[in-house]
């Protein structure tokens, strides 16, 4: 029971673990994947404002030297002022400027800061920045990085810029022609302001390209220029702003694309699927060590909670079971109110079950005890009626002393069978009320029958069953001697055996045949066709309900030998209290006495 | 009621098990993990010729999340230093290490005990005189074909008349086995042509005692050593090619001085060699393999070709 409660209280509680674990999970996943989502969008976006605000300055710087520089003089005269102003904008802002230069209409250089050797042949014109501005004047114009190609300041270094161009209009002498000026920014810079970017080694990147998905910065430049790994950057330059999800070279992830405004460039951050994941393991461990331990936490929970609901239910079980295996147990009471109120119930339904069972027992004793008593009161009437009526017959014929002896016997039969309403007496009194029995029904008779009392003196002071010897006795006068004329002998012996008192009615009469000797103490009604209907059936019933079946009369008979009818009690001392054990008629009672009678029979 | 609480003990006992693998995966986890550590080992780190190798090691460090730890080392070391140095980076617990070799008779079998302890994988050259046969991984550049390109590149542009006139051989480290190979494939194409064939080095070059029309240089040093002399006119005239890989090269290049350079792609043979490295570290079992790294002959007029404007980003790192 405990095990199936268990089983069925972990089976709910895992699955609910499992679900709890699960949703909390995906839950969690979904949110920090939502979380780095959202903060490589900030970063882009926030480092597409510095990048902004970076080109914005860039343009100002061209806007300056245009403006304040270019247009306010004359390249003819005023060479210095111009060259001042665009040294002045050059050391303001030369962190992040490699140079700044301003070519003619042919490619010739006027002006340049800082100042260096122009190289032998640069080919100004045919270079990319050159041409994207003369093709389109109107605009200011960024190049993709490239090595400068301009100056030879000695260093034998090569600078990676970034090309700022723009036709300007140059006064030389008054007269005005158009040319380009130059602001190369230093790629280092970009670089760096990226580089911050990516800084992070979770998968996550970040990379810029042009408008044409021309890379200008990649965490990977050189792997991806030579084949060891590449990039969608065509497809991202064709996207707008926002967040994308691509499969790429068969993985999935999450596009964040940024426009830079003006230059049309696209600030772009790569979110590996897998970056997810490795961000999510350390979740992982927590989802799977946190259900360990719940799981733990609800093993013991329902391990005490099934404890509790089974145990006193088993407990109540097993106080039934050993009272069913004949154990008087107090019957468990515990555990919860319903339990309790079960135990309770079943204690009480014992409990009158016993009282019921006492009843019945002291009811069955009540019965048998009023058996006992109607079966002796059918002596009395029947053996008064015949004393009375001899008496009768005495004092009609006058025989007043006979009529006298017959009272007298009479008085001291009836006080005998009185005892003052005791069922048990001592033999003593029995073998008195026997005799007195006899005298009345010699009279009766006139002495055509003899009686002696052979009875040891040793058996006197022991139990017996009142009036058992006279209904013995009236039999055999009734059927063994009242057809002789004469000559008639009754025998009545007592002796003790084997720790039995055995009592015997010995006469010489007709007999009968051992069949019919054997049917005397079973067939009732051929008693009753000779007798008074009180025969040595009421005796032998009398002696086993109060001692038992083991004990009663034997009848042997022989026919024209005669009979001996033989009363087997047990040897019970007559004592006040065993006379009241024995009355009460139990079979309990029997036993006592059975076993003070064996200790009795040791002791000797 | 016994088996009842024999099946409870066993859950929760298979449970705290459970608990205690995941909470020791947790903890190993959140202990950084130690990268396995690189030891660089070339002649003069520091010089700028390593700049695009150097930056070919750093970017397959990362993308390979190793350690790298490039060795300081002055421009010639012996075997015996080399030895030691490699010994002491492995006392500093180096797991493995990139080394290029110094040409000596023993070098190949002293290398060839280390690698007995950490995987070793040379660059450059190897260490081995039959370079069809070394014992050890080589990242290198085909240095016999980068030989024959610099003939060829000079025999097209004499057009195969190169009867009698003079060519100097410079190199400043002529007993590598990387002079070794690209002097065998200059010489080899050279063959027949009746060019006459001169040693030189670079400070006899600088001091002008050279008397040569061709000058090839098939080192670093030897080109720089000419490119400089060719800008400052003490060449006589002598048409400069050669073999280098720095922005040095390129720049004597960019400004005449050279006619021809051919620079091998030392970012491939970096990012190469720890690729293999790793491999290795990953997988126990794994056979290191020799590779090739490809080379650009460069001339001046499509130095800035876009192609050649990556190589010169790597260089200038």
């Amino acid at each position: 029971m405990q095990s199936t409660v268990m089983t069925t209280f972990s089976i709910v509680s895992i699955s609910l673990l499992l679900l709890i674990g699960a949703a909390m999970y995906l839950r969690f996943s979904a949110a920090a994947r939502e979380e780095i989502t959202q903060s490589a969008l900030k970063l882009i976006e926030q480092s597409g404002e510095n990048l902004e605000d970076y080109l914005v300055s860039m343009r100002r710087i061209s806007d300056a030297v245009y403006y304040n520089v270019i247009k306010e003089n004359d390249f003819a005269g005023q060479n210095k002022d111009i060259q001042r102003g665009m040294n002045l904008l050059y050391e303001a802002n030369r962190d992040n400027l490699r140079s700044i230069a301003v070519y003619g209409r042919y490619g010739s250089l006027v002006a340049a800061e800082p100042i260096a050797s122009q190289k032998e042949d640069p080919n100004v014109t045919q270079q990319e920045w050159y041409q994207q501005a003369v093709n389109e004047m109107e605009n200011m114009h960024f190049s993709t990085p490239h090595v400068q190609n301009l100056f030879d300041d000695g260093s034998l270094r090569y600078y990676w810029v970034i090309s700022l161009s723009r036709v300007v209009e140059i006064t030389n002498n008054g007269d005005s022609q158009s040319g380009v000026l130059l602001v190369d920014m230093d790629y280092s810079s970009i670089s760096r302001m990226m580089n911050k970017m990516n800084v992070m080694n979770n998968g996550t990147y970040y990379y810029l390209c042009d408008s044409s998905g021309k890379i200008i910065y990649h965490p990977r430049q050189a792997q991806i220029s030579r084949g060891i790994c590449s990039e969608n950057n065509t497809t991202a330059a064709g996207y707008k702003d926002g967040i994308y999800d691509e499969v790429f070279e068969g993985n999935r992830r999450k596009v964040i694309v940024n426009t830079i405004s003006y230059t049309g460039w696209k600030l772009v951050g790569v979110i590996p699927y897998e970056t997810f994941n490795h961000g999510m393991e350390n979740m992982r461990y927590f989802v799977i060590m946190f259900m360990l331990l719940t799981g733990m936490m609800l093993g013991c929970i329902n391990r005490v909670v099934s404890v509790r609901i089974s145990s006193p239910i088993l407990r109540l079980n097993e106080s039934v079971r050993a009272y069913e295996a004949g154990e008087k147990p107090q019957i468990y009471i515990g555990g919860s109110e319903e339990i309790r109120h079960l135990g309770y119930s079943i204690q009480k339904s014992y409990e009158q079950i016993e009282l019921l069972m006492k009843n019945i027992v002291m009811e069955q004793n009540e019965r048998r005890k009023s058996e006992l008593d109607a079966l002796q009161s059918q002596i009395n009437p029947h053996f008064l009626y015949n004393t009375l009526e001899s008496i009768t017959w005495m004092i009609e014929g006058e025989r007043n002393d006979e009529a006298v002896f017959m009272i007298s016997q009479l008085a001291k039969l009836f006080r005998i069978s009185l005892s003052k309403g005791h069922t048990i007496i001592c033999i003593r009194d029995e073998l008195q009320h026997a005799e007195c029995y006899m005298n009345i029904q010699k009279v009766r008779y006139r002495n055509t029958f003899s009686i002696v009392f052979d009875v040891e003196e040793q058996v006197y002071d022991y139990c017996t069953v009142k009036l058992i010897l006279q209904p013995i006795l009236e039999n055999a006068i009734n059927y063994g001697i009242a057809g002789m004329d004469d000559g008639g002998e009754i025998k009545v012996t007592g002796k003790k055996k084997d720790g039995n008192i055995i009592l015997s009615v010995e006469d010489n009469g007709m007999g009968m045949p051992a069949e019919e000797a054997g049917l005397i103490l079973t067939d009732s009604n051929r008693v009753h066709k000779h007798g008074s209907g009180v025969g040595l059936i009421n005796v032998n019933s009398r002696i086993q309900i109060l001692f038992g079946k083991e004990y009663g009369l034997t009848v042997v008979s022989e026919p024209d030998e005669g009979t001996c009818v033989s009363i087997c009690i047990p040897a019970v001392p007559y004592t006040e209290e065993n006379r009241k054990i024995l009355e009460t008629g139990s079979p309990f009672a029997r036993d006592d006495i059975n076993m003070k009678v064996q200790e009795i029979h040791h002791e000797k | 009621m016994k088996n009842s609480k024999k099946a409870f003990i066993l859950f929760e006992a298979g449970l705290a098990i459970l608990a205690a693998a995941v909470g020791i995966i947790m903890l190993w986890g959140r202990n950084d993990r130690k990268l396995d550590r690189i030891a660089v080992i070339v002649q003069a780190s520091d010089d700028s010729q390593w700049a695009a190798f150097q930056y070919g090691l750093k970017k397959a460090a990362i993308d390979e999340e190793l350690e790298l730890y490039i060795v300081k080392t002055s421009s010639v070391v012996s075997m015996k230093e080399e030895k030691e140095l490699i010994e002491r980076e492995i006392a500093n617990s180096a797991d493995a290490v990139v080394i290029q070799p110094v040409f000596e008779e023993e070098t190949e079998s002293v290398l060839k005990k280390i690698e007995s302890k950490i995987p070793v994988v040379l660059v450059e050259s190897s260490a081995s005189a039959d370079r069809e046969s070394s014992l050890l991984p080589v990242i290198q550049a085909d240095n016999y074909a980068m030989g024959a390109a610099a003939a060829a590149e000079l025999i097209g542009d004499y057009e195969g008349s190169l009867e009698g006139k003079t060519l100097a051989v410079v190199s400043q480290d002529s007993t590598s086995q990387a002079f070794l190979d690209r002097q065998k494939g200059l010489l080899d194409t050279l063959t027949d042509t009746g060019v006459i064939i001169l040693q030189t080095e670079p400070q006899m070059l600088e001091e002008g005692s050279v008397r040569a029309e061709i000058i090839v240089a098939l080192d670093n040093a030897g080109l720089i050593a000419a490119g400089k002399c060719s800008a400052s006119n003490e060449l006589h005239g002598a048409l400069v090619y050669g073999i280098a890989k720095s922005t040095e090269a390129v720049y004597y290049l960019d400004i005449g001085a050279v006619e021809c350079l051919i620079i091998p792609d030392e970012f491939a043979m970096g990012y190469q060699s720890i690729v293999e490295i790793s491999k290795c570290l990953d997988n126990p079992f794994y056979q290191m393999q020799s590779s090739m790294i490809p080379y650009t002959v460069m001339r001046r007029d499509d130095l800035f070709l876009e192609e050649n404007q990556e190589i010169l980003f790597m260089t200038s790192q």
